[in-house]
């Protein structure tokens, strides 16, 4: 039983994160319907701007979590002014999109092994430690992580439902043109998805990287899981991909009460499988017609 | 612009991402470190008569991935060793040039591209390799070339006993049981919990030590093997701390061992840990949760000898670091590709082709080495080094305990 505890703590702990970078993922796929693989990069580089920072600047927790969302915020919205827009303007093919984002990602990555060297970067700030209760333990940076992503989440659908700013990004993801023609300045809207979307993802890296070390490959699997947890969920909502996230942290975790830990990625993956096949639009997603 | 001529721009941006693509994960980093101006042995300087050709020397090592920390001090300690013989006039009159490829921390398939790539377009005359699976999948097609393959960080103990592949590691299955021997006595209980990275190197380890550990009266009550290059170890150790054991033994290399270290203290196990391995990018993961930590490794100790510690001066000036053991072990094999090419030059063999190394070979009876007196071969292939017990403290760096095996 105390397994079973352990496993659903960190299971919830970590699946919260993951809805928060499906949520932050889902919302510039959902509106721009681009396939940011480079959101990847936003979160390595987030955690690389924390290292530099708490190096040069401060040993502070609070100004590497700044630093971090200010270099993911940068690098999102680089992509999307220097890479995506143009391409977008000149009609290139969601495929060639996605290719150039797999490539930004991939050369970026080569850019930060070369700055940073290829050893594993630690976050120069004092260590959190970890918080027990009875059989089960969490590591505070990841308790902390949690909290801070539940808490970006439950904003992010305030700020979508009751801003204008948040019905310009919704009415841009529903129909670009419709929204043009009210007068929405859609490539404006655009950026500002990726800024937010970039920068809601900034401390869940600086607290991975004081809870490990920072590593140029770290945001592969951060938007691997970020895409899992949104087509698990649905499209269709942020709720969806919260769903999604928390669902994913779960299963695979809880595959190791009766499977070998190793096979929690395989119990993962089969999870997505079914669920594609029994609901190809996603837990809470609706079926177009 | 027209509808093909936009379909034709999307199609070059594409080619265009594809060959950065490319360029940045395929085919391995190639690489040829000539000596640079201003590093010794630059510009051929104490050479007294012209050089007879270049005897070029294959490394296929983890130059990117989890384990670029092996990579990076292999390659130093080695191209340390070509730069020293070449600025004392090279290896009989040849010169020695390295050629770098990556297997990308352990993928077998990179491996043997490399290998492919070395033998066949840069012509080296023998392959010093890394890592268990990468060197199985070289040898067979190095030896089909007549070339020596020399592998200085390979623990497994399925590298022995193939043609011409030769060790100076000291083998999983001879540095677990130590570890384990020294720990048997010090711990009070004697339930052992293991981790270990499921593939040869990490399953052989893993089935020698549950046979000694039984054998000694011991209990193993858990078994987590993974995938090599995990991060997160959350679900492995729950499960190991469920079990309640004493000790955990963690079979693996790379930055693994740091995670794992680290992630078990942050799940309150408070069993002892104990290992194979320890480098500075473990004590960088693992922080102050290392402290206690108890593994067997090789020993390079610079007051071993003069030859020790005037290595151990040289990379030091160089690198701006301390040499560690895999950093000597292939500056070792850098000296002893050198005394093969002297032998086949006094047999009159051309050392620039590899059966010239793979004949002279047998004649040598014994290397210099770094690591005391000299290095011999064992007939299975293996060398006898020095191992010790080290404790792991606060500061990630090693206290040695005792000494465990070896001369």
């Amino acid at each position: 039983m105390d397994l079973f505890w352990q496993l659903t703590v960190t299971g919830l702990l970590t699946g919260v994160v993951y809805a928060l970078l499906g949520v932050s993922w889902g919302l510039i796929y959902g509106t721009t319907r681009t396939f940011h693989f480079a959101h990847g990069l936003a979160y390595a580089c987030a955690a690389y701007a924390a290292v530099a920072a708490t190096q040069h600047l401060a040993g502070n927790l609070v100004v590497g979590i700044v630093a971090g969302v200010l270099g993911a915020m940068v690098v999102g919205l680089a992509c999307e002014l220097l890479v995506y827009a143009p391409l977008r303007r000149r009609a290139t093919l969601q495929l060639g999109i996605f290719l150039a984002s797999l490539g930004i990602l991939i050369a970026g990555q080569s850019f930060l092994q070369i700055g940073f060297g290829p050893d594993a970067q630690t976050l120069k700030v004092p260590s959190l430690g970890i918080q027990i209760w009875g059989p089960v333990a969490a590591s505070r940076p990841l308790l902390l992580s949690s909290g801070i992503a539940a808490l970006l989440v439950l904003a992010l659908a305030l700020f979508l439902q009751r801003t204008r700013l948040g019905r310009e990004i919704r009415a841009t993801a529903r129909n670009y043109d419709l929204a043009e023609l009210v007068g929405i300045r859609s490539p404006q809207v655009y950026a500002l998805t990726f800024a937010i979307g970039s920068a809601m993802i900034g401390p869940a890296a600086v607290l991975f990287a004081l809870d490990n070390v920072a590593t140029p490959q770290m945001g592969v699997s951060a938007v691997l899981y970020a895409f899992i947890a949104v087509f698990l969920g649905g499209l269709e909502s942020l709720w969806g991909a919260v769903i999604g996230g928390i669902a994913l942290g779960l299963i695979a975790q809880w595959s190791s009460l009766w499977l070998p830990a190793y096979w929690q990625t395989t119990a993962a993956f089969a999870l997505f499988f079914l669920v594609l096949v029994l609901r190809p639009a996603g837990i809470l997603g609706r079926v177009a017609r | 612009m027209n509808v093909k001529g936009r379909s034709r721009t999307a199609m070059a941006l594409v080619l265009a991402v594809l060959t950065v693509v490319a360029a940045a994960c395929g085919g391995g980093k190639s690489s040829s470190p000539t000596p640079q101006a201003g590093t010794p042995g630059a510009g051929g300087t104490a050479t007294t008569a012209a050089p007879k050709g270049t005897v070029k020397i294959g490394m296929i090592l983890a130059m990117t991935g989890a384990g670029s920390f092996y990579g990076k001090v292999m390659s130093q300690g080695a191209q340390l060793a070509v730069d020293q013989i070449n600025a004392a006039g090279g290896a009989a009159g040849y010169k020695l040039q390295l050629v770098i490829e990556d297997h990308k921390s352990g993928n077998a398939d990179a491996a043997v591209t490399g290998a492919r790539k070395l033998i066949s377009q840069d012509h080296v005359a023998a392959i010093l390799s890394s890592y268990s699976a990468p060197t199985l999948a070289v040898q067979p097609i190095a030896a089909d070339n007549s070339m020596l393959v020399f592998n200085g960080g390979a623990v497994s103990p399925a590298l022995l006993n193939k043609k011409n592949l030769y060790n100076t590691r000291a083998l999983g299955n001879q540095l677990a049981p130590q570890v384990l021997t020294y720990i048997f006595g010090q711990a009070t209980g004697h339930k052992l919990a293991t981790i270990h990275w499921n593939d040869i190197a990490g399953q052989s380890v893993q089935q020698d030590v549950k046979k000694f550990w039984e054998g000694k009266g011991g209990q193993v009550v858990d078994d987590e093997p993974y995938k090599s290059g995990t991060t997160n170890y959350s679900a492995e150790l729950a499960r190991i701390k469920a079990a309640n054991p004493d000790i955990i033994g963690i079979w693996s290399w790379g930055t693994d061992v740091g995670y794992i270290v680290k992630q078990a203290r942050q799940l309150g196990i408070n069993a002892k840990i104990v290992g194979v391995e320890w480098t500075a990018d473990d004590a960088k993961i693992a922080g102050a949760d290392a402290q206690g930590t108890i593994v067997a490794l090789d020993t390079f100790d610079p007051s071993l000898s003069p030859a020790a510690q005037k290595f151990a001066d040289a990379y030091k000036a160089k690198y701006n670091e301390p040499a560690e053991f895999y950093a000597a072990n292939y500056y070792d094999l850098v000296y002893v590709v050198k005394t093969l090419v002297e032998q086949a030059a006094k047999d009159g063999k051309d050392p620039t082709q590899p059966a010239s190394l793979t004949g002279a070979f047998p004649q040598v009876k014994s290397f210099p080495t770094v690591y005391g007196a000299e290095l011999k071969f064992q007939r299975d292939g293996s060398a006898v080094k020095p191992s010790a017990i080290y404790a792991v403290q606060t500061d990630g760096s090693l206290k040695k305990l005792t000494s465990a095996g070896g001369q």
